[in-house]
């Protein structure tokens, strides 16, 4: 047995319905959020599991990917161009503000690279807290050839509690406004037209008690 | 299905933003090796109701690719539910006819046989492996790139290769446990 092998062998159990698990295929809805990368990640784990051992499942889950990606792409492009004159004037007090910001409230020690690669993309805001029930501004810097960002911020035990995909390089997610206070920790990746992904270092971010 | 009579076409700007979408979804689902027949059904039926959205083809001309993206979404799900719906519509006519009316499998090549045993082997190793690791090994033996899989679910490209990895370990383990052997040690990483 080599890999190709088992490649054909898994296309073929897939193609004959051997390999889906007995019981119903999962809703469309279900594909739907997990093409968004919406649902937790348990629920995305089972949608997947099914998805990619049942023929028609995977086929339907194809064409919606590729309307994602379609919109992913276009926005993308169109907010690289946005970005070549908005951003950096919006960025450039940003920038003044949340270097100064971090380097009062962000000892080095306290960022951790998550996932290797190399750290090019600069978070700037917020600071290291901010206040909990407030909706939050996220703000990093663009990295080069980038056509989307994908922001997470994860609480103390390292759960991912927020996740947004944004074209640009500010995202204010509303449901940040119900994270509670604590500890948390922000990261951004970016995923440049060629495909490479670029990553942040990550950001411990305190929520404090109104 | 087609669009309404002529003279209640769609505006030129609107038809450019149609049309620049279907493009790049044609685009990304060739990569997915996607029946062109599936996306023109979704394209088209994201037309029809444009047109229908507004009374004039002059006011959807301002539409934007996310109001465009929108209408794809909703009209992809509605195809597929249709789909979902003719198939089981269909199972059901093939029940109701018995089982005797339905031809019986026809037993292939010697070789067809195998690779359908093999199949059944490798599927049911896959069913085995544990349930964090097992959407990875079947994404990864499907064809989706690594960086895909990662993209999808949202993890580090080391967390993906540590799954993939193990995974596809566990996968080899139980294979030979049925004793299939392995040609060369192989990874994903």
């Amino acid at each position: 047995m080599n890999e190709e092998r088992l490649r054909r062998a898994y296309a073929a159990a897939v193609e004959s319905g051997a390999a889906a698990p007995a019981g119903e295929h999962v809703t469309p809805e279900a594909i739907a959020g997990l093409a968004r990368r919406e649902g937790s990640e348990a629920e995305r784990l089972a949608t997947l599991d099914h998805v990619m051992s049942c023929h028609e499942c995977r086929a339907e889950f194809d064409l919606l990917r590729s309307i994602e990606e379609a919109r992913t792409q276009l926005e993308g492009a169109k907010g690289g161009g946005r970005r070549t004159w908005l951003v950096p004037v919006a960025l450039a007090a940003t920038l003044l503000i949340a270097v100064g910001v971090s380097r009062m409230l962000v000892r080095p020690g306290d960022d951790l690279t998550r996932g290797g690669e190399t750290s090019a993309l600069t978070l700037l805001q917020p600071g290291a807290q901010a206040v909990a029930g407030d909706s939050l501004t996220f703000v990093w810097s663009p990295a080069p050839g980038a056509r989307k960002y994908a922001l997470e911020v994860l609480d103390a035990g390292g759960s991912v509690v927020l996740m947004a995909e944004v074209p640009d390089t500010v995202a204010t997610p509303s449901v940040s406004a119900g994270l509670p206070p604590g500890e948390y920790k922000w990261w951004v990746r970016a995923t440049t037209s060629d495909a490479r992904t670029v990553r942040s270092a990550m950001r411990p971010l305190r929520l404090t008690p109104r | 299905m087609t669009l309404p009579e002529t003279g209640q076409h769609l505006s030129l700007a609107l038809e450019a933003v149609v049309t620049r979408f279907g493009a790049m979804v044609r685009q990304v689902a060739r990569r997915y090796r996607l029946d062109e027949a599936d996306v023109e059904e979704v394209m088209q039926e994201v037309r029809i109701r444009l047109w229908r959205a507004r009374e004039t083809s002059e006011q959807i001309g301002e539409v934007s690719t996310s109001y465009v993206y929108r209408t794809a979404s909703t009209a992809a799900l509605d195809v597929i539910r249709r789909r979902r719906s003719r198939r089981a519509e269909h199972h059901q006519s093939v029940d109701e006819k018995g089982a005797g009316d339905i031809a019986a499998p026809v037993a292939g090549p010697h070789g067809d046989l195998e690779a359908s045993e093999l199949g059944a082997q490798v599927a049911g190793a896959i069913a085995t492996i544990p349930e964090s690791r097992r959407p990875a090994v079947r994404m990864y033996l499907a064809g989706y790139p690594r960086e895909e899989i990662a993209e999808l679910m949202g993890w580090t490209e080391g967390k993906t290769r540590n799954l993939l990895y193990r995974g596809l370990a566990d996968l080899r383990a139980r294979l030979t446990d049925l004793g299939i052997g392995w040609q060369q040690a192989e990874g994903a990483s």
